[in-house]
Order: C-alpha cells, then structure tokens, then sequence
C-alpha cells in the first residue's frame, strides 16, 4: 500500500537511523510491509558496503607501556570477530589500559560504522536500543571493555529480533555483564547484590514492580519483588563466573578464556526462597537454579509490562497511546515462548493504527542526531575520533553510561539549553570536519553554483516537502552570510563546496531535523 | 549498580521538572533578564549529587566502636591506630573517637576551620534500595515511590519560592538535567562555561529566525539567550580552572556574578560493591581535593555561597565478600560555607548495636529534607518548611549558624 511522503519519513526516521536520499521515494511506492518484513528478517553478519567500510576504519591507540615509553598509533579495527580466549588474553599485567579495552572502544567505532553504513537498518536500531537496555560501561572495569565484542556480537545481535529468554540469558552470562554487575566475584560465603537487583529492577520486572508499587497508567500485578528476593537471588546466582584459570568448573578443569562457568564450590547449595518459589527447584540445583529464576523472570507479567512499554517508546515516540501500549504487551507474553518473540513484537507496534498517530514528534538524541546526517547526506564518510567527542560533548558516551540503566530515552531528556547547543555546534561540526570525505557540491548536482538550487535540493533530501515557511525564511539568511554565498550570485569550486557544507549543517539546525 | 567511573564526571544534574522552565518563565521579563546585576552577589547553594551512594561509614565514623570494628575489615573502616589511621574530629555526636577518612584530608582542614560540618544518619525512610527510586525520592523529597510522576522536584519548587531569580540563577552544572519530559521550556544546563558558545555567530541570528515558532521554540530562543549571557560573562571571568576537577565550571558560574541561586552538580563513583578501600580511597582523594580547590577559587563568594552533598543512600553496615558494600540506608551529608556552624557532627547517632539497626544498615535519625531545608531556609526569608517540602515537619540539627542561633534564642 503506498504511503503519503510524511508517513514513509516517519517510518523511516523511527525504524531507521534516517532515509537515505531518495529513501523516502521507495518506501512511499512500497508500502511499509514488505520493507518491514525485510528488516525483520536480514542475513546475517554485515553486508558487503558495511563490511568494507568497516575494513576501512582506523581508530587511534594512545597509551604509555609500563616503561614509561608513549605510543600513538591508529590501527584497523581487528578484535570484532575475536574469540573469548583471543580477547582474555588481554588480561595482562603488563598491557596499558587502552590496550585491555581496545576491543570496546572497536565495538564503539563498529557501531557507528554499522548504523550509518548497514542496510538491515532495522537490526541495528533494535541492537542499539537492546545494547542500551542492557548497559555496561566498557571502562569500568577494563574487562567490561575487553569482552564487549562477544557481548555485542553474540549475545545481542543475534537475538534482537528473537525470543528474549535467550537474549536475557546470553547476557546474563556474557563477560562484560559479569564483569560490569560483579557478578562473577560473587560466592556464597557473602552474595554480591548488584546483578540481583539490577536484573530484576532494570533489565526484565521494572522499578514498577519493586515493592509492588507500579506507575500510573503502568500498573504492577501487585506482588513484585521486595528486598528479601533480592538477597535470595543474589544466592541463587552464586557460581555464575568467569572462567580465569583458578575457578573450576562442574568437571573440575580450570580453563582461561575468559567464558562464562559454573563454579559449583562458591555455589549457596542452601535452600532459597524467590518471588514465592522455594530453590532449588524441581529442575535441580546449582546452576539450573539460576536459570529457573531467568525463566520466571522472562516469563513474569511485569517484564511485560515494562520491557514492551520501553521497547514501543523507543520506535513510536515518547507518548504512545494506550492501545498501542496494550498490542506491544499482549505481542510479548503470547510470545514468550517464541524465537521470533521480539519481531512479532515490533511488528505489533509498527504495523499498529496508532503508531504514527503521537502528536508530539519525539527529539533525537544526539547519536541519532548525528548517523542521520551522515546518512541524510548520501555522502562517502570514514570514522574519525572526532564522531566520539561530539556525542561524549553532547552527553551521550557510547558504551560508557556511568549508570546501568542505560542512557535515558526521552526528548526532555536533549532539550535543556545544552541539549538544544550541542546538537546545533555539532552539525555544523560534522559538515565542516573531515569525517565527510566526497564532494556535496557534486552531490548536489546543479552547475550554476547558486544558492537556490541548493537550498532547494538539500532541504528536499533532508526534510523533504515539511519545509516550514519560518524555516526557509531563515536559510535565506543564512546564505546571505559572508561565510556562504554573502553578495555572490554564483561559487564554485572550494568555496561551493564550503558553502554547500555551511549550508546542510544549517538545516541539520532546524526544527524539522531536530525530531522523528 | 556497577562502579560508577571514579574520574570526576557530571554527566546529570538532577532538576526534574515540568514546571521548572515554566517557574523561570513565569517571571516578569525584567526580572528574567536581570543578570550580571551589579552590588551584593545573593545567597547560592550548590547542591553536590555523590551518585551511586556514598558510604559514609567510610568517611566518617566512630573508629573505635565495637559493633564497627566487628562488622568491617580494617580497610572498610575509618581506623584510629596505625597506617592510614583517621583523623581525629572534635565534637562528634557521642563521647566516642570519632574519625575522618584520611583520604579527606582537605575536608579535615576547612572543619577544623569551623566552615564545614557533618550531618550523619540522615536520608528519606522511605523503603527503596534502588538507587532510581532513591534519585527520585531525593529529588521530588517524597518517600512514597508511587508518587513520583509528575511531582515537581524540590528545586522546581525552590525556584518558584525564591525571589528574583534570573535565567542564570538555577543551573545544572551538567549536560542534561533530570526533567519531565514534557517539558515546555528549556532547562539551563551548563557542563562548561568556557565552551558554552555558538562557534560560528552568525548562526544566532539564523537560529533565531529558524526558531521564531514551532514546538521547540521556547527551548530554542532560551537557549541562544542562556549561550549570550555566558558568552559575555564568561569573557570577563578569570577563575584558575587548575585542579577545580568537576567543580571548575561551579565555580565559573559563581564568580561570574550572573545571579545563580542553586546549581547542581555531580560527582559519581560511589557505589562500591566490591574493591572499595581502592576504589573509595580514589574518589574520596579526588573529590576532597577538588573541594578544597573550589572553596579556595571562590574567594570573593564565600559569605553567600553554601554546599551540601546528597547520595542515594549509605551503605550496609556488614560489608560484602568482595571488599565492598550493599546498598543500605542512612547517609552522611557534608556541608560547607560561612552559614555553616562548622567543626561539628550534627544528627543523632544511635549507635551500630544490631538491635538499633534498619534490617543491617544504618537508622536514620534526621529527616533528609529538614537537613535540606535548613541549609536552604535562609536563603528563602519569610517562607516555612511545608512550602518546600509539604507536610514535612522542620527539626533543626543545629547545622547552620542562623538554625543554630534561632534554636538558642527559643
């Protein structure tokens, strides 16, 4: 079914990182459905196009080795497919910091390459949102950074479309999890607590269902989780570990690679009591225990409730309607059981009569802000550090959220007086700097230099025909400036191409940019 | 929660407001724009988020209390003999040897200076250990979670009571602020003073005809008017950064005389479920030391201006098996300033005894927002605790030389 030009930017500014040009075209011919059943369904692993610009991108290593010596090189991005044991090797003593996490900050540099580059759009939209969902830090500690790639690569991406069982369980058991919620110095002589709470609080029941309180218009089932369930939980879970050469496993072998194991020595082997289920349960003890509780965890109506909510603001805005609230939900728990449960999910919610209906278009945070430009200019592009402290100005550390309950997903959150600056300077930024690397007077295709054909051709492939009055009005200013055309008719040359740049990081200023 | 970084971060403030944009707004135009305003600098609170909650039987304690030494290691514990020992703090609120943690040595000094005092076992009783509902709590002064949305926060609500306040006058000293989200006007967030500026300037110009109307307009044109005002001040400001860690812009913005009022800032790192002697050490090192720097880079506002630190909560008394500590309940706030009737321990202390504990963690004795409202009352004349925070009963510890002075005078 064809779409109205607005309609296929809203689906394309939501379940994308931004149309590229002549995006908007396509989708309005095709309908929605066979581009969702597309994105729903991509092969695996990067495309060609993603996979040779990944290839292509350098990122710097700066560190100090432990005789004093500096050394500043930029090197290929080389840990992305790398095993546990590869990547536990860099636990070192000798290896500087920047050395132990450099497999994070590759992840860091990847997932701006992946967002703006890869054709499954969809996958890596859901990767960023389950990637944030499921926090960590890659600095804190270094191991969090060391085993990002595994967490990233094999217990995310595989399963962002899947059944979030797996996912939940796949994380729970990834290094850098373990690593970043101290689970794996937890034993049973005194439980550490932080991944019992957080599991539940954060990841799968909701701060709704603490003490039973719930929200407005988000109720809780009225039994949630108390204190006391936190304390238990932490002992079901002793024993989920890393393997690091000294721990041993069920068959008593001590192996170093950094993979999750079992220790069943600092293992509570005590009876347990949580959410009302007295462990071990049938299904055994040791780590069964552990994955009993992950089981009711997922299963649990509160997860529901909380993970679908946040999942359908994510895609449809920040003020979903009710009913769109209740298809997310009632798409969760029919399919708990589903390997395609999180796809059924966001089909709900995209293919829903009110996904398009918010009034109030939700404000990009700045990493969205920033790959839709890159994307919106069509342009050739290359990684450069200078993407990272953009986003770290703008408050947004990719990876390195101090708090796990990930980076907060709501437009008041970017529009402080701060938020409103710091995505206008770095649009400007982006255009002016050297991570565009074609030419967009080229792009623009018009040989007479003038503004107007530019205005027009840019403003028609970043916003399309939503130009406001008051916002043309102002380019028109803007291009009267010395720095753009000033008095000239005409340009060419350099001082096109500077102008033409000038130009697109101004209407990456408007409002119509500013949202999705 | 995991380790929060231990380097300086300020990454949020924590104004969570609908109505905050809307109480500046409110304000008589004149009124709004009236800073840089020359004569006597008003009164500022700085309001300093430990995130991650603080451990303040880390910072501050009786060292030589049994059911202390009993539920710690040495290195979990502020120590009155030996390596590392405490520093001696008179006028504890027991007859027991009540020490700092060595790390705070700085702290030590400006209270034996009588500028900084202790306010302990104080926190909201309200039964959360999640650090976001605690964040809330502390911010909405609420102790029902239910409650929380769409409860102004108490610096909303402070903004509203506070006289003459202009579009500098509540900051948060951070990228974003912890707002409602919808929000209709902007909240003034500043992480840097120095770079808080349009690169290219004629984009003021562009961007205030761009954003004549729309949905983010108010935001838009208060943010390009927040930008030129710190644009201009900031020019003429000559604080020495140096050493100012997360405090440098604080102190930009208050020595830049643009009538700041309350700002928020953050300091992370506390929330130390294992490693913490190393981790603690650090972070309390850095933060003492930045401090210290700050108060000393504010010369000329040390009569108006008064800091208090808030955390999510304390820590549980017994610590863990990993060198750390859980989440628990009663907290230490640290207050500085000339106000501050300093070189003392203020709040009742009940002692560590298992009997007196709150399910293992420390009882809390002084509501956290009476402590609040005490450090801020005398920059609000005229108004009563229940204006601030509803329904909450003032019980002054004593903190403030004019609480002080008003409770001797009763």
């Amino acid at each position: 079914m064809a779409l109205t030009e607005s309609a296929a930017r809203a689906y394309l500014d939501r379940l994308s990182f931004g149309p590229l040009p002549g995006q908007v075209a396509q989708l309005m011919q095709t309908g929605i459905t066979p581009w969702l059943t597309q994105q729903l369904n991509p092969p695996a692993g990067d495309d060609a196009a993603t996979k040779a610009q990944l290839a292509a991108t350098m990122v710097p290593l700066e560190y100090t080795d432990a005789n004093g010596a500096a050394h500043n090189s930029t090197l290929p991005l080389q840990y992305l497919a790398a095993t546990s044991a590869e990547l536990f090797a860099l636990e070192d003593p000798s290896l500087a910091f920047a050395q132990k996490v450099r497999p994070g900050t590759e992840i860091r540099a990847a997932t701006w390459v992946r967002a703006a580059t890869a054709s499954a759009q969809l996958r890596e939209v859901m990767t960023r949102f389950w990637n944030n969902h499921f926090t960590v830090d890659y600095t804190t500690p270094g191991e969090v950074g060391m085993m990002l790639p595994l967490m990233d690569g094999q217990a995310i991406r595989p399963n962002v479309f899947g059944n979030f069982r797996t996912m939940l369980g796949a994380v729970a058991t990834s290094g850098s999890m373990l690593f970043y919620l101290d689970l794996c110095d937890s034993n049973k002589t005194d439980p550490n607590e932080n991944y019992a709470r957080e599991v539940m609080e954060l990841h799968t029941l909701g701060a709704i269902a603490y003490e039973g309180i719930g929200t407005p218009g988000q109720p809780s089932d009225g039994k949630g989780y108390t204190d006391q369930d936190v304390i238990q939980v932490a002992r079901v879970l002793t024993g989920w570990t890393v393997a690091n050469g000294h721990r041993k496993n069920a068959a008593g072998a001590a192996p170093d690679d950094g993979s999750f194991l079992f220790c069943p020595s600092i293992h509570d082997t005590g009876t347990k009591s949580v959410l009302g289920v007295t462990f071990p349960t049938a299904s055994g003890a040791g780590q069964p225990e552990g994955e009993t509780f992950l089981d009711m965890l997922a299963a649990h109506p509160s997860t529901a409730i909380f993970v679908s909510g946040k999942l359908t603001r994510w895609l449809a805005g920040d003020n979903p309607t009710a009913a769109l609230y209740a298809a997310a939900q009632a798409a969760w728990a029919a399919n708990v059981h589903s390997p395609t449960q999180i796809a059924q999910v966001i089909s709900a919610i995209v293919l829903h009569k009110d996904f398009l209906a918010s009034p109030v278009a939700k404000v990009k945070d700045p990493f969205r802000f920033l790959v839709s430009l890159i994307r919106g200019t069509g342009a050739a592009w290359s990684w450069t550090p200078q993407l990272q402290d953009l986003l770290d100005n703008a408050g947004y550390p990719l990876f390195a959220w101090a708090t796990p309950d990930g980076i907060p997903d709501r437009s008041g959150f970017w529009t402080g007086t701060d938020g409103m600056l710091t995505r206008w300077v770095a649009a400007n930024a982006l255009m002016t700097g050297t991570t565009i690397t074609s030419s967009l007077s080229e792009a623009t295709g018009d040989a007479s230099g003038k503004p107007a054909p530019a205005v027009a051709f840019w403003t028609g492939t970043l916003i399309g025909s939503g130009l406001s009055a008051t916002s043309e009005a102002a380019l028109q200013t803007l291009v009267a400036d010395s720095a753009l055309w000033g008095k000239n008719a005409a340009l060419s040359g350099a001082a096109l191409e500077t102008a033409i740049r000038r130009l697109i990081g101004g209407i990456a200023q408007l409002p119509e940019f500013q949202t999705i | 929660m995991s380790r929060l970084r231990s380097s300086t971060i300020s990454r949020r403030g924590f104004m969570r407001s609908a109505a905050f944009g809307a109480a500046i707004a409110s304000l008589p135009a004149g009124t709004r724009l009236a800073f840089g305003a020359s004569g006597a600098p008003g009164p500022t609170i700085v309001v300093l988020l430990l995130r991650g909650g603080q451990d303040g039987l880390l910072l501050l304690a009786p060292a030589d209390d049994s059911n202390y030494v009993a539920a710690r290691p040495s290195s979990l514990r502020v120590t009155n003999a030996g390596n590392g020992a405490g520093i001696a703090l008179a006028n504890g609120p027991t007859k027991q040897d009540w020490r700092l943690n060595p790390a705070a040595a700085p702290l030590a000094e400006l209270y034996t200076q009588g500028l900084l005092g202790f306010v302990t076992a104080t926190g909201l009783e309200a039964d959360t250990r999640s650090h976001f509902q605690a964040i809330d709590l502390i911010e909405t002064g609420l102790t029902d979670v239910a409650q929380v949305t769409g409860a102004p926060g108490w610096l909303t609500t402070y903004t509203g009571l506070a006289a003459n306040v202009s579009m500098l006058g509540v900051v948060a000293a951070a990228p974003q602020a912890e707002i409602d989200w919808q929000d209709s006007t902007a909240v003034v967030t500043i992480p840097d003073p120095a770079h808080y500026t349009l690169p290219l300037k004629s984009d003021d110009a562009f961007l205030r005809a761009a954003y004549a109307g729309g949905s983010l307009s108010a935001q838009a044109l208060q943010t390009l008017n927040v930008v030129k005002a710190v644009d201009t001040a900031v020019a003429a400001d000559t604080t020495k950064t140096a050493g100012l860690g997360a405090f440098a812009g604080v102190a930009q913005l208050i020595n830049m005389n643009v009538g700041l009022r309350m700002v928020t800032v953050e300091f992370g790192g506390w929330d130390t479920h294992n490693d913490e002697e190393n981790r603690f050490t650090t972070n309390l090192t850095n933060l003492s030391s930045q401090l210290a720097a700050f108060w000393n880079a504010i010369p000329n506002f040390h009569a108006t201006t008064t800091l208090m630190t808030l955390t999510d909560f304390g820590r549980r008394v017994q610590s863990n098996a990993n060198g750390g500590t859980d989440h628990g309940s009663g907290q230490v706030m640290t207050v500085l300033g000339n106000g501050v009737a300093g070189g003392r321990i203020y709040g009742d202390w009940v002692g560590l005894a298992a009997d007196v504990l709150d399910a293992g963690d420390v009882p809390i004795t002084t509501d956290i927002r009476s402590a609040m409202w005490e450090i801020v009352a005398p920059t609000l004349p005229g108004r009563k605790i229940g204006d601030l925070f509803p329904g909450v009963v003032s019980t002054p510890t004593g903190i403030m030389k004019s609480a002080a002075a008003a409770r001797a005078a009763n």
